[in-house]
């Protein structure tokens, strides 16, 4: 999105993030669907830089992410990652190393709504959460809301990760591309005339290409070297402009992720491969009626698949999870006076497949969900009103949800509860508002609810992302979300720098965790039945101090919170702390320019450790070793913290090339954050010796990758 | 005793990948001690069709605790008072070591031999608290006989290999599941094909199992693994068991394999059939065997 400040007809367009450009905008407004089609249109207008009064003066707890500034940021392998580097927000929680897992302000991973243009992206990392599946090269603008989010925005609890690719048409053809050790990647962007504009881009890595022989020849087992890790990606799209106010885009993004594993005798394991990947089609239509009135169309598929083969335990077992899902949406928004109506509705239609595992050894044996289908919609009107000093976001948000009747093995047979159709309404009031004291502070606050119809649950969490789709059904009812916030926002030394302190309190309702064993996976035909409901409730404070310009810049976010769940079936019924409570998370990030050439950065980050299970004794039964468990999440991982830095070297432009050369060290002084825990045993014979231990996987990291922009 | 079990089943794809970027590391030193131990009896024990039963014990081990082949003596319990008794007949077990298996001491019978479809009961009265009233009881039942059908030797992609399955004349109606054992002529004793999935109660009808039985991972013909070499003479078991059991093996099998990895959203304790403090499964089981000499 984008946000702009009013100069009558005529003002200055804070475009966070791309290429200055000028043209006119309608209003004050924090809606920039009501003129993104305008870009194109009047090219000539003078822009300055972000508005600094931006956090201060908007009404949601949005935060528009400063694109090309977090790619400064250090990052791992060489790639700079806008999507990543939004854990250094406030708000969000990485969940551990090498995981692009977030959680907003307590919230689930499944809760965020991650849109790519619009689309809703499931999956949004590549292998182990390293990368994002985000191409950092095509990425114009990117939106983070974690409160009061406003009612065009539904079907997820916690947040709104907006992600916008080619928002700014190239005026000429560019060229851009990076290099590293592990991936690659290269786009094009260029127009024909003045109406059609285009981008392809694709990325992939080549690890067994490169890394592999380098650790064959450090002599790594030559039987770990025959396993793989890859990922590609691919960007396609386009932008026309028929005139008289009318665009239609079009995007297109497929991405895979690959692992195989030859062998581990030593774990009975071998002949493993997992692909899973996401697929986007989308396209949009928008119109300008008038400097008033203005309409968008939105027209959506995503996809997410995951095929998984392992041998087991003499067993081979095949894993699949198949998602998809068709969108269609419409917004008009009216500005009038002071008042910036948006109203639109949404219908989904989405089949999914809970989780498949099969045995190839023994015929018969296997899971026997089926596909989930449903319809979900939802209809919202709000409103943005400005009334002096006093900015209202109102708006409420009915949403929909049916699901149909599953399909039954028998026509004979009466379908059971579960699997009869079912039919859910939410009503989802929101409101905002700022309120500014002076022209330099104001306080904001917000409450909404939200409602999710569909969930993922997590059954194995290693990096691999085999979860469970859930889908709200006669016994797993809809999760919702009660969220308050507020806080108070201050401008300092000429808006030179910024402060705030903000307060959240959240409630959410039947949430969802897997309540089987593995076993019971084959036992049952509706995932449902296996599922535990519970509550949760969230609250937390978070500051922030921020400078905005100058050789120095950067900010420094700390969240103090606190995260329960309590389920009826987990714990004996008692509260317990949630798996991602983190009662303090800190990022510092500093920026400095030392010459137009020359850049660093260093970033720092702090966080309480994660919370699990872990047994309090083992005994050994049938000779086998199980192990008994404490209380639920009563663990505490290690705290996590890491310092990185990033050195930039602009290069002198060659023909029509910028490119610069960029040096980052991940985790500088080599902290052993733990990615995850295990229980670790002597092998010796007769000698039973379990301990903790964990596995890490980013010690010091340095990395060096040169990235160029033709154009 | 095989105690290399799969303890980071799941793990290969992180150490790999660790491995992978340069990056593996591990520290073992974790400040835990465990929070609330308490102290369990874990009881092992069971009534073939045909034999006498058999009882192990032993108490749980707090985490932080390190047990070496001495200490880990102090974890066998060997002064229990064991009773078995078929609603008529009544049997205090007798007991000696059994240095075969752990716990290394095993409590059993000289008078009652299991009959299918009967019913057993089980005592354990152990140390001043745990007597009389509050001794630790359970029962079972030993499922209703059953046949082995047919043993299937099938060749292997080696010459001098076969694969071995067996099937089995299965009634759905008795709810009862089945595991299954070989020993070939070098193994001292049998070796289960794992179930995890395939003793189903679901299945019906005559069904067919590969046999595949997981050897212990440093014995050095593992390799050889789930094959079975021509000429020699290999013992087939094949046992039924009630659906308490299997439910209880089942999540054994799972929560053995997956211990290591503290990833899976699985905590839940194994549904025991022992009253409190003991902790465990006494089974009734109906057993068949069969000899062959692989072709």
């Amino acid at each position: 999105m984008i946000r702009c400040f009013l100069t009558f007809s005529m003002f200055l367009f804070c475009a966070i993030g791309f290429a200055q450009a000028r043209y006119q905008v309608l209003k004050d407004t924090t809606d920039s669907n009501s003129i993104v089609h305008k870009v194109q249109e009047i090219p000539e207008i003078e822009v300055s830089s972000k508005n600094p009064l931006s956090n201060i003066k908007s009404s949601s707890g949005g935060v528009f992410i400063d694109v090309p500034k977090l790619k400064k940021l250090p990052s791992i392998l060489g790639d700079s990652d806008p999507f990543k580097a939004l854990q250094y927000m406030g708000g969000i929680s990485q969940a551990s190393d090498a995981s692009a897992n977030i959680h907003v302000r307590g919230g689930e991973n499944d809760q965020n709504l991650i849109l790519l243009n619009g689309s809703p992206v499931e999956n949004p990392t590549h292998i182990l959460g390293l990368f994002s599946v985000f191409n950092p090269d095509l990425i114009d603008q990117m939106q983070y809301l974690k409160a009061g989010i406003p009612a065009e925005y539904g079907g997820r609890l916690s947040s709104v990760i907006d992600v916008k690719n080619f928002v700014n048409p190239p005026l000429n053809t560019e060229l851009s591309g990076n290099i590293g050790l592990i991936a690659s990647r290269l786009s094009l962007k260029s127009h024909i005339g003045n109406q059609l504009s285009y981008y392809a881009a694709a990325r992939a890595s080549y690890i067994q290409y490169v890394v592999m022989p380098l650790l064959l020849k450090l002599g790594v087992d030559p039987q770990l070297t025959q396993n793989s890790f890859e990922y590609y990606d691919v960007n396609a799209g386009f932008n026309y402009y028929f005139g008289a106010g009318t665009k239609l885009s079009a995007h297109y993004y497929r991405g895979q992720d690959m692992i195989q594993i030859a062998e581990l005798s030593q774990f009975s394991f071998e002949g493993n491969s997992s692909r899973w990947g996401n697929h986007v089609l989308g396209m949009q239509l928008s119109h300008v009626f008038s400097n008033q009135f203005s309409m968008l169309h939105y027209l959506n598929f995503s996809g997410f698949d995951l095929n998984s083969t392992m041998n087991w335990l003499a067993n081979d077992y095949r894993i699949n999870t198949d998602k998809k899902s068709y969108n269609y949406k419409t917004d008009f928004i009216y500005l009038a006076g002071k008042h910036n109506v948006k109203t639109g509705l949404e219908a989904s239609f989405e089949k999914q497949l809970p989780i498949t595992i099969r045995t190839e050894s023994n015929d018969g044996l296997q899971t026997n969900f089926r596909y989930n289908r449903f319809f979900s919609g939802a209809v919202y009107l709000r409103d943005e009103w400005e009334m002096g000093p006093l900015l209202l976001n109102a708006g409420v948000r009915t949403s929909l949800y049916h699901k149909l009747q599953t399909y039954t093995s028998s026509e004979d047979s009466e379908p059971s509860a579960i699997d009869k159709a079912k039919s859910y309404f939410g009503l989802e009031p929101r409101l905002s508002g700022r309120l500014m004291l002076d022209d330099k502070s104001s306080i904001k606050l917000s409450a909404g609810k939200h409602y999710q119809y569909n969930n993922r649950v997590q059954l194995i969490n290693f990096g691999l992302p085999i979860e469970i789709f859930v889908a709200a059904s006669s016994v797993t009812r809809p999760s919702s979300l009660w969220h308050f916030s507020g806080g108070y926002f201050r401008s300092l030394y000429s808006n030179h720098w910024e402060v705030s302190a903000e307060a959240y309190y959240k409630s959410f309702s039947n949430l969802l965790e897997y309540g089987g064993t593995l076993s019971d996976l084959f036992s049952v035909t509706a995932i449902e039945q296996l599922m535990y409901a519970g509550k949760g409730h969230a609250y937390g404070t978070e500051l922030m101090l921020r400078k905005n310009f100058g050789k120095i810049a950067g900010w420094i976010n700390y969240t103090l919170g606190w995260n329960y769940r309590q389920f009826d079936d987990i714990n004996d019924g008692k509260r317990y702390l949630a798996s991602n409570d983190r009662r303090h998370d800190l990022s510092t990030i500093v920026m400095y320019n030392i010459t137009p050439q020359w850049n660093v950065s260093a970033t720092f980050v702090y966080a309480t450790g994660n919370r699990l299970n872990l047994p309090r004794s083992w005994y050994i039964i049938d000779d086998k070793v199980v192990l008994e468990f404490s209380g639920y999440n009563a663990f505490k991982m290690p705290d996590y913290h890491r310092l990185d830095v990033s050195l930039t070297y602009k290069l002198p432009r060659w023909q029509n090339i910028d490119s610069e050369l960029n040096l980052s060290i991940y985790n500088l002084y080599n902290r052993a954050n733990p990615f995850e825990v295990h229980y670790s045993t002597k092998t010796e014979e007769n000698n039973y010796n379990y301990k903790i231990a964990m596995t890490y996987l980013t010690p010091i990291l340095p990395s060096i990758s040169w990235t160029f922009h033709l154009k | 005793m095989d105690f290399s079990f799969k303890i980071n089943i799941h793990n290969p794809y992180i150490l790999l990948f660790g491995v992978l970027i340069l990056l593996a590391g591990c520290y073992p030193d974790i400040d835990y001690t465990s929070k609330g131990y308490t102290e369990k009896i874990i009881v092992e024990g069971k009534i073939e069709s045909g034999k006498y039963p058999q009882v192990y014990l032993s108490l749980n081990v707090p985490l932080s605790e390190s047990v070496d082949s001495t200490t880990i003596r102090d974890k066998v319990i060997r002064h229990a008072k064991v009773t078995v008794s078929d609603g008529n007949v009544e049997e205090i077990l007798t007991s000696k070591w059994d240095v075969e298996r752990f716990p290394p001491y095993v409590y059993f019978g000289t008078e009652i031999k299991g009959q299918t479809g009967k019913t057993y009961y089980l005592k354990v009265e152990y140390g001043e608290e745990y007597r009389g009233e509050h001794a630790i009881k359970s029962q079972t039942t030993i499922p209703l006989d059953f046949q082995i059908d047919s043993v299937y030797i099938e060749p292997a992609s080696v010459d001098s290999l076969r694969t071995l399955s067996v099937a089995i004349n299965i009634d759905k109606d008795r709810k009862n599941a089945y595991r299954i054992y070989t020993r070939k002529s070098k193994d001292k004793r049998y070796i289960e094909t794992p179930i995890v999935f395939n003793s189903d109660l679901s299945l019906d009808g005559l069904q067919k199992f590969t046999l595949s039985p997981l050897p212990n991972k440093n014995d050095s013909s593992f390799t050889e693994g789930k094959y079975f070499a021509v000429g020699d003479a290999v013992d087939i078991k094949v046992i039924a068991i009630d659906s308490t059991t299997t439910r209880f093996f089942k999540d054994l099998t799972m929560f053995s394999i997956i211990a290591g990895n503290i990833s899976i959203n699985e905590i839940k304790p194994l549904s025991s059939n022992i009253t409190e403090p003991g902790f465990g499964i006494w089974y009734g089981c109906a057993v068949q065997t069969k000899r062959i000499i692989i072709q």
